[in-house]
């Protein structure tokens, strides 16, 4: 009786332990990589940054150079044809 | 007596010196991050208490007090938000400068200060005493106590820590009357015992893994045991002292609902989510990386006690496993101890096995390095006095090694004291040699911003003018909160600018400590027209630096 209640403690609690350096570690981790890089503060940089970056480009002169304005104007053509047939 | 005192030579004669050394420089310490807040705290039960028993005495002088620190410090958080500890050192701490009138800021802070080094002393004489229990030699148990007394962080810590290391402090008062209970029972111990776990909890909520370890051990002996009844009575008259010294001391416990007792561990839960630096990386507090705290201890212990720690540990578990697969259906003795001494190491074992087992698998919201965790130098002091004693009955007849090892300990706790010199009053950064100087600034330092007096000071003196000094701030914590150390004509020119107007001051100080992700979030950013005037460092570790507005 005494080695039955000292067997299903020791397995109870291996199998917790195993459970935590398994499962429980992977899931530790992946929820602290996603919430990390994820951050409030670099979702504000990053919007930021597009906001900067959208006002600079308005205040130059050209904003594509003449292959990409061409590539874009294509692209929005074949993309509006398609609409208007469909 | 003079036999007493010849045993004991040497840990009187390190008592001497250390308390000398501690007279002598407490008043060396900054003010720690949390001061402000324990002290308004032990004036909120204060006033509490008084109002509830309607004693009317210190009335007027607790309600200045409490205005004073809300005007003094308008941006300090309420009681209320944390409202659970701190009954043990802040309420009494709080009573003592009321009575004594103590009004000058510097004294109070200092009292404190002192008080908290003391009691933490009177634990190192405590572990002491569980040590000479167990290991049948005074000088490793001396040793012992050095290593648990020394080690620079908790040395450092001991003087302006109330909070975690004031729970180190009692948690070790604690286990010394959990021993003596073992090993006289009586309903006298078994009292002191109880109502030590009950301080023990109330200091901190983790405090209650020791009640639970009684009772663990209740349970391994009934298992043995065929005085069941007998264990049982103990265990109710425990619970009953424990519950009736924890109700009675802390009132925190009178305030609360039924429904706030129902939910009672959910108030215990930090609320607040800072970003930790930590490897160089940003990461949110409760989403650390599970090397957060074992990273953090093995980077700043004193390499000679992780490895003793390592030796001790390793020795006592291999003992443990052999008891468990030698575990006979009939036995006369018990399972997993023979003697007092092995039940003492498997109650530290058992207790430190809990403390693991809620860490990896809990995520818990830590910061400040292992500050949380600090209680943890009792285990390690603990199994690597284990470690030593090892050593010692391995190499009992080898006294040309036995020689040596004592040397090379010699020498390894000279290194300790020059180290402990030369980070004066920075003990609480100290950082061993397992990392490069580079690699410090991977890691937060200044956490518990001591800095702030020393920086204020720097910067006083460097102005050293008669006009007016603005100083702004690039850290978390508020500068201007370390102004309580300083006397009111010293700050006569000095302008606190705070961390938004910053641009606006002629000096900014950081500590380098942010609660956000400096590299995405331009809170804490030095103004272009500010260069890096000054950095003061300890051993290469950063603690502070000054920038000056360009002229």
């Amino acid at each position: 009786m005494k080695i039955f209640i000292y067997k299903i403690l020791i397995s109870f609690l291996l199998i917790f332990i195993l459970f935590h350096i398994t499962f429980g570690y992977a899931i530790r981790n992946l929820e602290s990589k996603f919430y990390n890089n994820f951050s409030n503060d670099k979702i504000l940089f990053l919007k930021d940054k597009v906001r900067k970056e959208i006002i600079r480009s308005l205040n130059k002169d050209k904003i594509l150079n003449n292959e990409d304005a061409e590539l874009l104007k294509k692209f929005i053509n074949k993309i509006t044809n398609e609409i208007k047939n469909n | 007596m003079t036999s007493k005192i010849k045993s004991h030579f040497l840990i009187i004669i390190f008592s001497i010196i250390y308390l000398l050394i501690g007279f002598l420089t407490y008043k060396d310490y900054g003010i720690g991050i949390e001061e402000h807040f324990q002290r308004s705290s032990g004036f909120y039960w204060l006033n509490y208490i008084f109002q509830l028993f309607d004693i009317n005495t210190y009335n007027i002088t607790i309600n200045n007090k409490i205005i004073d620190i809300k005007t003094a410090l308008p941006n300090l958080p309420p009681v209320e938000i944390a409202k659970n500890y701190g009954v043990l050192f802040d309420l009494p701490t709080a009573f003592i400068e009321v009575f004594f009138e103590i009004n000058d800021s510097k004294n109070y802070f200092h009292l404190r200060h002192l008080l908290n080094y003391l009691i933490f002393y009177l634990s190192g004489i405590f572990f002491y005493k569980i040590l000479l229990e167990r290991i049948s030699t005074k000088i490793i148990p001396f040793l012992g106590s050095t290593i648990y007394m020394l080690s620079p962080r908790i040395y450092g810590n001991s003087f302006f820590d109330g909070k975690d290391l004031f729970f180190l402090s009692i948690l070790t008062i604690t286990l010394f009357f959990f021993f003596k209970f073992e090993k006289k029972k009586n309903l006298a111990n078994l009292f002191i015992f109880a109502l030590f776990c009950a301080f023990a909890t109330s200091s901190r909520i983790i405090g209650v893994i020791v009640p639970f370890t009684f009772i663990i051990l209740i349970i391994l002996k009934c298992i043995n045991s065929k005085n069941i009844k007998w264990n049982l009575k103990i265990v109710f008259i425990f619970i009953f002292f424990y519950i009736f010294s924890l109700y009675l001391h802390w009132p925190y416990l009178w305030t609360l609902s039924f429904q706030e007792l129902i939910n009672f561990f959910e108030t215990f839960k930090v609320q607040a989510y800072p970003k930790v630096f930590f490897k160089g990386n940003f990461f949110y507090s409760h989403h650390l990386p599970l090397s957060y705290i074992p990273m953090w201890i093995a980077i700043s212990t004193p390499i000679f006690c992780l490895l003793l720690f390592f030796i001790g540990f390793t020795n006592y578990f291999r003992r443990f496993f052999l008891r468990l697969i030698n575990i006979k259906e009939k036995s006369s003795s018990n399972d997993l101890w023979s003697s007092n001494y092995e039940k003492n190491d498997l109650i530290v074992f058992i207790i430190f096995s809990q403390i693991l087992l809620i860490y990896f698998s809990t995520s818990l919201n830590l910061f400040s390095g292992w500050r949380h965790f600090i209680f943890i130098n009792f285990f390690i002091s603990y199994f690597s006095a284990i470690g030593l004693y090892f050593i010692f009955c391995r190499f009992r007849k080898n006294y040309l090694f036995l020689r040596l090892g004592l040397i090379i300990f010699l020498l390894f706790n000279i290194e300790l004291i020059f180290k402990l010199v030369i980070y004066h009053p920075y003990q609480s950064v100290y950082f061993n040699n397992l990392i490069s100087d580079k690699d410090k600034k991977l890691f937060e330092v200044d956490t518990q911003s001591l800095s702030r007096v020393d920086g204020i000071k720097d910067i006083i003196n460097t102005h050293n003018s008669k006009t007016n000094v603005s100083i702004g701030t690039a850290s978390w914590t508020p500068l201007e909160n370390a102004r309580a150390l300083f006397s009111k004509s010293d700050l006569d020119n000095v302008i606190f600018k705070g961390t938004s107007n910053k641009e606006t001051a002629d000096y900014i100080y950081s500590n380098h400590y942010f609660e956000i992700d400096v590299r995405y979030n331009k809170k804490y950013e030095i103004p272009s027209n500010f260069y890096l005037y000054k950095t003061f460092s300890v051993d290469n570790t950063r603690i502070y630096s000054i920038y000056k507005k360009k002229n």
